[in-house]
């Protein structure tokens, strides 16, 4: 009994230096105290979810406040409008292209793979969603402030100090093959999807992926410090 | 009877993915990149004195680094491209095929890694980790130039297989110690990650390797290592070795912050060669050495990437795991530790790892989704792959970056060897040294050439670094233009479209005689007669360049 409290005490006592003691919650706390409640709340059932203790139901409906939040406080970016800078090289690139055709006898066959690639909404708007996905895939985003690759006309800042990022790593690596994890990584593949269509563009960043990072990273943490404690109290 | 029908399948599968790679690798090899930079140049040239006189540009003989611009760089490849000079005479293709072939080599040395590892449950599996090697933009951009990389990958790809297959059968360690070591002779990044990869090798297999079964094979080994690294022991402490300690990319501003501070920048850099970000859907910042529109993978690939490392992770108690996640950890450190932020070309040999990956992500992926499913999946993104190489490589590519790539330096000695009979200046104020692909060009003879440069750099070889762009030979000088005095000596001033303004043109009374356009249109180089007589009279006093000008 004296060794689950004790075990408990220092895994919730991991908990709460990994969610507060990064510069991002505090951020959104002097952005919007909602949205701070909301992001420890989260995480909080995040955690409890990939220890298999927490109800994946209510850690959805706090999600969909905090999805909410962050559609309703994200700069909606155009998938598909063209900027001048994007019109300038669309029409550099029109005049690229060979002449793309099948020969049929005669006749011939025009393929407008020019328009197709350059010209189409469809096109503009795949590569601006994948533009948008893989900034929220960089984990460089999260740890590093972006840096060495930060992005232009983006005020980027550092979110969770870097020491965490192995932690985070061997969490993942490690909560994605549990069963009982199964409906929290779907709802982050759902909301990493969401972020790739209105992108990030706010003053805190992707911040619905901070539960899933803080309780993946702390997932990890405890795994690592319970390793290391296996290995110094092997019997000799 | 089975056996022989999987052979013969095995046998085509591989023959028409190196049918595909052998397209992609030497299709317009010599036109794509359009242009031909300085680093194909210097190689190119080098190789051509070599092979006609034993002695690089400077007359030094044989060299164990070439000295080029003061980047001393490793040997191997511009006596690669010697031989091939022998072959194919002095173009643009003979400088780019070695290259291009070790690219398409390196493709059946990931086959053998795949086949051989055990790792993978599908035959399959095998098949399209080539087919994905041989399709990567990261080794198309790096096999398709006239520098060294691509052949030390296929060296240090070759040397990884073998320290694989030598945990099993022992005689194997000693073919990777040669082809490792010789990476290093190969390219620069090989010459820091091949002793990290040795370490750490020996260190993870240390229970397989000093067995018995091992150790004569580890002696002659480490014999042959230390001979064939005699020539960088004897170079060590010259500033040869060492000529790009500059692109150290770290301050330390000393105490615990700094140090921390020192820690965070490195990892930064590190993590960054393993960002799906940078690794499939942003190329490389420097456009030099990327291609438009698409990253080092296809950004399909990141759901096999993903999948792979999990696979790698879940699997990390295995052997070939152990093997893979040491490569991973340690190729990007030579590239991390410089301060460009994603050096696709330092950090190629990471491609060995990634691309095992992949594989065995795709190996996963095929494993729980049926043929029905992988399979048709499989032709459309491999069709989609093909698409975006040629939309980004061989259409974009030859015309955005042409510039970059030294585009009109050929088109330049082209004017220079119609008007023999004039000087001409070229304005190296700006521009990247063009001195080397206009003696390329113009098929310089080396011998020649060699007595046209300063006398001295022969003398101290290895010791100096200094570069000095100023070089005289035939009727070519590169230099900047210095505006006291070239206006009242005949000649052409050649310059980019910034070096020359219509009011110096007027002032100077400057006569346009030609101009080089990229295939974007804009002004590459520009060529301008001086006119000293009309200068001259155009002052109220004739200066003494007036009175002493030979032309007149």
């Amino acid at each position: 009994m004296d060794f689950k409290f004790k075990y408990l005490l220092s895994s919730y006592l991991l908990f709460c230096l990994i969610l507060f003691g990064n510069y991002w919650i505090w951020r959104a706390l002097s952005y919007s105290l909602p949205i701070f409640i909301l992001l420890v709340a989260c995480s909080l059932l995040g955690y409890r979810i990939i220890k298999g203790k927490g109800r994946l139901l209510a850690f959805l409906l706090l999600l969909m406040f905090l999805v909410f939040s962050q559609w309703s406080s994200t700069s909606p970016t155009s998938l598909t409008v063209f900027s001048n800078d994007d019109i300038r090289l669309k029409d550099q690139r029109l005049k690229e292209y060979p002449p793309v055709y099948i020969k049929i006898g005669p006749g011939a066959i025009w393929i407008p793979v020019a328009h197709w690639f350059e010209e189409r909404k469809e096109a503009v708007a795949a590569s601006r969603v994948a533009t948008n996905f893989s900034e929220v895939l960089d984990p460089n985003l999260y740890f590093f402030a972006n840096h060495p690759r930060e992005r232009v006309g983006v005020s980027e800042f550092g979110k969770f100090p870097y020491v965490f990022f192995p932690f985070f790593v061997v969490g993942i690596l490690e909560a994605v093959g549990l069963r009982k994890t199964k409906g929290f990584f779907l709802s982050l593949i759902l909301a990493i999807l969401l972020l790739s269509l209105i992108g990030n563009k706010n003053e805190l960043g992707p911040f619905v992926l901070f539960p899933y990072i803080v309780s993946i990273t702390v997932f990890g943490a405890e795994l690592l410090t319970q390793k290391t404690k296996s290995l110094f109290s092997r019997p000799k | 009877m089975k056996k022989n029908k999987y052979d013969l399948i095995e046998i085509i599968a591989l023959l028409l993915i190196f049918l595909v790679g052998a397209v992609i690798f030497f299709y317009k090899l010599d036109k794509i990149p359009s242009g031909f930079y300085i680093d194909e140049a210097l190689p190119g040239y080098n190789a051509y004195s070599i092979l006609l006189t034993g002695r690089d540009e400077f007359g030094k003989g044989f060299p164990m680094f070439f000295r080029f611009y003061g980047s001393f760089n490793p040997p191997l490849f511009t006596y690669l491209v010697a031989s091939s000079i022998a072959i194919f005479g002095l173009n643009i293709f003979a400088v780019r095929a070695p290259a291009a072939l070790a690219g398409l080599l390196s493709g059946l040395v990931v086959f053998f890694l795949l086949k051989n590892s055990l790792f993978l449950k599908r035959r399959a599996s095998v098949f399209l980790g080539t087919l994905f090697f041989v399709i990567s933009p990261w080794i198309i951009l790096h096999g398709r130039v006239g520098y060294e990389v691509s052949l030390a990958f296929l060296l240090f790809a070759l040397g990884c297989l073998f320290l694989w297959l030598g945990i099993t059968k022992p005689k194997r360690l000693i073919l990777a110690t040669i082809f490792l070591s010789l990476s290093t002779y190969a390219a620069y990044a090989e010459r820091f990650i091949v002793p990290l990869v040795i370490f750490g090798f020996v260190l993870v297999f240390r229970k397989v390797l000093f067995r018995k079964s091992h150790l004569r094979s580890l002696k002659t080994s480490l014999v042959i290592l230390l001979v064939t690294q005699i020539p960088h022991l004897i170079l060590l402490t010259t500033p040869a070795f060492f000529p790009k300690a500059n692109l150290w990319g770290f301050e330390d501003l000393g105490g615990f912050w700094g140090k921390l501070g020192l820690a965070r920048e490195f990892f930064s850099r590190y993590f960054v060669y393993f960002s799906p970000r940078s690794l499939f859907f942003l190329p490389d910042p420097d456009p030099q050495r990327s291609i438009p529109a698409l990253s080092v993978f296809y950004p399909w690939m990141i759901i096999p990437y993903f999948l792979g490392i999990y696979n790698f992770w879940k699997r990390r108690g295995e052997d070939f795991s152990k093997f893979i996640i040491l490569l991973l950890v340690l190729t990007p450190i030579p590239a991390a530790l410089t301060r460009d932020p994603f050096a696709t070309h330092r950090a190629l040999p990471a491609l060995l790892p990634l691309i095992v990956v992949i594989a065995a992500g795709v190996d996963m992926a095929i494993k729980r989704l049926g043929f029905r499913i992988w399979f048709p999946l499989l032709v459309i993104t491999v069709i989609w792959s093909f698409v975006l190489l040629w939309r980004s490589y061989f259409v974009f590519l030859p015309i955005e970056r042409a510039r970059l790539w030294g585009y009109g330096a050929g088109e330049l000695a082209e004017q220079i060897r119609q008007r023999p009979e004039e000087k001409f200046l070229i304005d190296e104020s700006r521009t990247k040294p063009t001195y080397i692909n206009l003696a390329f060009f113009s098929k310089y003879p080396p011998e020649k050439f060699q007595k046209e440069v300063d006398q001295n750099v022969k003398e101290n070889y290895y010791a100096s670094v200094d570069f000095n762009s100023h070089y005289r030979f035939a009727n070519i000088e590169t230099r900047g233009i210095d505006w006291e005095k070239d206006i009242y000596k005949a000649q052409i001033l050649v310059g980019d479209e910034f070096a020359i303004s219509p009011q110096q043109a007027k002032e100077h009374f400057l006569e346009e005689v030609f101009e080089i356009k990229d295939p974007l249109g804009q002004i590459v180089f520009r060529g301008f007669r001086t006119n000293p007589r009309q200068k001259c009279a155009s002052l109220p006093l004739p200066t003494i360049d007036c009175t002493n000008s030979s032309t007149f």
